[in-house]
């Protein structure tokens, strides 16, 4: 791209902004342990694309650098919340995290 | 000019992909609509200059993360079962106040930082202000107010901070 800051940085920040708003509405709202865990991936999405938007209106890499350890996170997050949640499966015998909301004491 | 409508219809896409992601029911139309939202992020990565970041984006999230999603969600064998609780929660009847009130907190926060943005200009004095917006204008103003500190302190700015400015 010869021209690649034609974008103007605030539309960028915004709509990384709605995105988040998003998945933290689908955190908050959802009670499918694999819904939570997708709208997590959503919020993670909108924060690398934050910082690719405001690394690109600077014109430094480092924005670039933080996505690649934003994704890295994601995916172990990611691989260790599905393993999590193949566990509450076989225990609860369902995906509802209400299920899991009374400790045994 | 091109780049810059390319741009708007991908966040288009992204948005309306990611509310619909949210919204589903059945956990395999959630992540197709999902996958959809992270192709149009790595569009966006493209347009803003970052293609690496786009080829990551579009191999690591959409191919090996969705992946994982795929996965579980086959071996599990989630058709219609569960979630009867989120068809009450998600009634648009228990959303609307809570919603109202919330549309109220924002007009008045979106009211105080445009006053603020009025006193400052009257103030006259923050030289750097911006046309767009209330956010760039608390942007601008951290960064003004860093610069000062800096050049109190006496010290050079390294080539990196330089940048900001």
């Amino acid at each position: 791209m010869n021209e690649a800051i034609v974008i103007p940085m605030e539309h960028g920040l915004l709509l990384a902004g709605i995105l988040f708003l998003i998945g933290l509405l689908g955190v908050l709202v959802r009670r499918n342990i694999i819904l939570i865990l997708m709208s997590l991936e959503i919020m993670l999405n909108a924060c690398g694309l934050a910082f690719i938007v405001a690394g690109a209106h600077w014109g430094v890499a480092d924005g670039q650098i933080m996505f690649m350890l934003i994704l890295s996170i994601a995916a172990a997050e990611v691989s260790v919340g599905l393993g999590l949640l193949l566990q509450a499966h076989r225990r609860f015998g369902s995906l509802d995290v209400d299920q899991a909301s009374r400790m045994q004491g | 000019m091109l780049e810059l409508g390319l741009f708007y219809i991908a966040a288009t896409v992204s948005l309306i992909s990611t509310v619909l992601a949210v919204t589903r029911y059945n956990a395999a139309h959630a992540l197709i609509y999902l996958i959809i939202s992270l192709l149009a992020s790595a569009i966006i990565f493209y347009l803003v200059g970052a293609p690496f970041a786009a080829v990551l984006e579009v191999v690591i999230y959409a191919g090996a993360i969705m992946v994982l999603f795929v996965f579980v969600i086959m071996l599990l064998n989630l058709g219609q079962s569960g979630d009867v609780a989120e068809h009450v929660l998600l009634r648009p009847g228990m959303w609307i106040i809570p919603s109202l009130l919330c549309v109220i907190l924002f007009i008045e926060i979106v009211y105080v930082l445009q006053s603020s943005e009025r006193l400052l200009e009257r103030d006259g004095r923050w030289t750097q202000r911006s046309r767009v917006g209330t956010f760039w204008t608390l942007c601008s103003g951290c960064r003004d107010r860093l610069y000062a500190a800096t050049r109190r302190s006496g010290r050079r700015l390294s080539p990196g901070t330089a940048l900001f400015y």
